[in-house]
């Protein structure tokens, strides 16, 4: 009788524990997500509880009759509800952009912001503001800033006829420098009673001027992007080989590269239009979910996303109740974000060498 | 007949120099050709030219008859599957996650692996009796290991032909051998198997057909007996060596000479 080899046996046994481990943690976001969202959606100058917030929201959404004041239910519904998923979808957008990055350049250390996307997006804001105009085309130049910065990142390389990865990195910096210099110049000129405070919200991030109307024509072209990254995260693990080897395994490299590049860029400039940049999410994010689920794409992009999405709901919520004067939430994740990288950096300087 | 090569050559984009002048080749199934050369005569541009990963200046490769230049990668990656240098990835994917990209020729673009491939490169992973590697990080097993995680992957493609960039490059002592008897073993189970080496030694080890290339791009190849000859090798590196028929081996060995010019 053939006893079954303990050496065979081994391997199946850890993949499944693996498996479950995954499934486990992905099973604790996904029941945490919920819960922070009805816990935000309650706390802040004006306290609700949470039976009353999700009775305001099935009331709202069925149309049944009212018996909280108009004012639970603008404080619930109008402020607090739209700034809650707007921050959880530019923190879910951001984290995963970054991790698409981080993959197709096969280098962990790249962010949303190292393409000049955010940079760009948000000199199309100020130039917008500059103008006085309205909050529509705010968005709209912060979107077109972006891609433009997008754009030129890509080309310069190529006008270089170089495609490797370091002079994309490079170009990266040229472009955020030439936008850093204009951002520059933009707050130099604009109007310091009236324009400049807003200039620096939008670059410094905010959720506080969220509009549900504002924000509905900008869902789609989160959702489909965000969708074809999730289909495509097991090809970036193939890109994240290098070319030569992505090739040799009948990778179509550059259709698979710009798509997954393409995706990612219009997921931060979407996510620029809504709150204005945010830094460190996309960089901080896919490092804490590569240390929960291991780095392929499969597993990381939707932890990755679920983090993200719960991290900024939790720092915008803190931004809005800790004081009284609403602070830029880059600043609260500046203060999170650097040291946390720091200390991921710190627990993996075995592998980055 | 996997690879027909006929009158490959092949020079940088403004470049002038020849790496490739004229070179013709063929392999078939079960087959062993181990490509020796000087330092920067092209070895690695030519096993790259084979696995279309650069393109000829002229020339033509037939792969199982038909032109390479004319397949697509996927169609390439079913046919060939090609091992390059061991190194160190950007992510520390597990063997077994790593394994799996083998079955890339099969999955679209907007797949992801299912239970089928994980078990396919399982299996794969048994046969070369490492499957223990399965769940290890890729980036923290030894080279050797490394090594032998890339070959699994090359024969989770299910090619015909595997070529290999200096599988032994990098390597300890022990760990070279391991890899070529592998290597030998594989061309017995009826890959077509090309490498390239440093070391003529290795060629003579592992037999079938050997392959020289020279400075100027010219190759010549034939049984490994009949091209691996003293005075090609001491033109080729310009160095002083012997060839010994050994008793005790049974084999002729490739031994350099003192280094203190005795003789």
């Amino acid at each position: 009788m053939l006893e079954p080899n303990k050496a065979s046996r081994l391997p199946t046994t850890g993949i499944r524990r693996d498996r479950r481990k995954f499934y486990l943690i992905l099973g604790v976001l996904v029941l945490l997500l919920p819960i922070l969202f009805i816990y935000c959606l309650c706390v802040g100058k004006y306290p609700v509880t949470p039976g009353e917030s999700l009775r305001i929201l099935y009331g709202v959404a069925t149309g049944a009759t009212r018996d909280w004041t108009p004012l639970t239910e603008s404080v619930v519904v109008g402020l607090r509800l739209p700034r809650i998923l707007a921050s959880m979808m530019v923190g879910g957008s951001l984290a995963i952009s970054g991790a698409t990055y981080q993959g197709i350049f096969k280098n962990p250390l790249v962010s949303p912001d190292f393409l000049g996307v955010s940079a760009g997006a948000s000199i199309g804001a100020a130039s917008a503001i500059l103008l006085s105009l309205s909050a529509t085309y705010i968005q709209l130049f912060a979107f077109c800033g972006g891609l433009v910065a997008v754009i030129a990142t890509v080309t310069i390389p190529r006008l270089m006829r170089s495609e490797s990865h370091i002079m994309l990195v490079l170009s990266g910096i040229i472009v955020g420098g030439l936008m850093s210099s204009i951002m520059g110049y933009i707050r130099y000129v604009a109007d310091p009673t009236s324009q400049l405070a807003a200039i620096t919200y939008w670059t410094m991030g905010s959720f506080s001027y969220i509009r549900m109307e504002a924000m509905l024509p900008i869902l789609p072209v989160i959702l489909i992007p965000l969708l074809l990254l999730l289909r495509l995260s097991w090809w970036i693990d193939i890109l994240s080989l290098g070319e030569q080897e992505a090739k040799s395994l009948g990778a179509n490299v550059q259709g698979t590269r710009y798509l997954a590049v393409a995706c990612a860029t219009l997921l931060t400039a979407s996510s620029v239009c809504i709150s204005g940049t945010i830094g460190w999410v996309g960089l901080v994010i896919p490092h804490f979910g590569r240390m929960l689920v291991g780095p392929s794409n499969p597993r990381l992009l939707p932890i990755a996303f679920l983090i993200g999405a719960i991290f900024l709901l939790v720092v915008d919520t803190v931004t809005r109740t800790i004081t009284t004067a609403e602070m830029p939430i880059s600043i609260l994740t500046g203060l999170i974000g650097a040291p946390f990288y720091a200390l991921l950096l710190y627990r993996q300087r075995k592998r980055l060498q | 007949m996997i690879y027909e090569v006929q009158d490959l050559t092949f020079s940088y984009v403004g470049s002038s120099r020849l790496i490739l002048a004229g070179v013709f080749l063929t392999l078939q199934e079960g087959e062993i050709l181990s490509i020796l050369g000087p330092n920067g005569a092209g070895k690695s541009t030519l096993l790259n030219c084979m696995a279309a990963l650069l393109k000829p200046s002229s020339g033509k490769i037939l792969l199982a008859g038909r032109a390479l230049a004319t397949l697509s990668p996927r169609e390439v990656s079913r046919i060939i599957a090609y091992v390059p240098q061991a190194h160190t990835p950007a992510f520390d994917y597990t063997v077994l996650h790593f394994t799996m990209m083998g079955r890339a020729p099969n999955i679209g673009l907007f797949a992801q692996p299912t239970a089928e491939d994980e078990e396919a490169a399982l299996e794969v992973l048994r046969q070369l009796a490492i499957e223990h590697l399965a769940l290890r990080s890729y980036t923290e097993i030894s080279g050797g290991e490394r090594q032998q995680a890339m070959i699994a992957r090359a024969l989770t493609q299910k090619p015909r032909a595997l070529l290999f960039d200096e599988p032994t490059a990098h390597l300890d002592y022990g760990n070279q051998h391991r890899v070529l008897r592998m290597i030998h073993s594989l061309a017995e189970q009826g890959y077509g198997v090309v490498i390239t080496t440093h070391n003529p030694d290795h060629a003579l080890l592992l037999g079938g057909k050997a392959a020289i290339l020279s400075a100027q791009g010219t190759l010549e190849s034939g049984r490994c007996e009949e091209i691996i000859t003293e005075e090609r090798l001491k033109s080729v590196y310009q160095t002083s060596l012997r060839l010994l028929y050994i008793e005790e081996l049974a084999r002729v060995a490739c031994l350099p000479l003192s280094l203190v010019e005795t003789l």
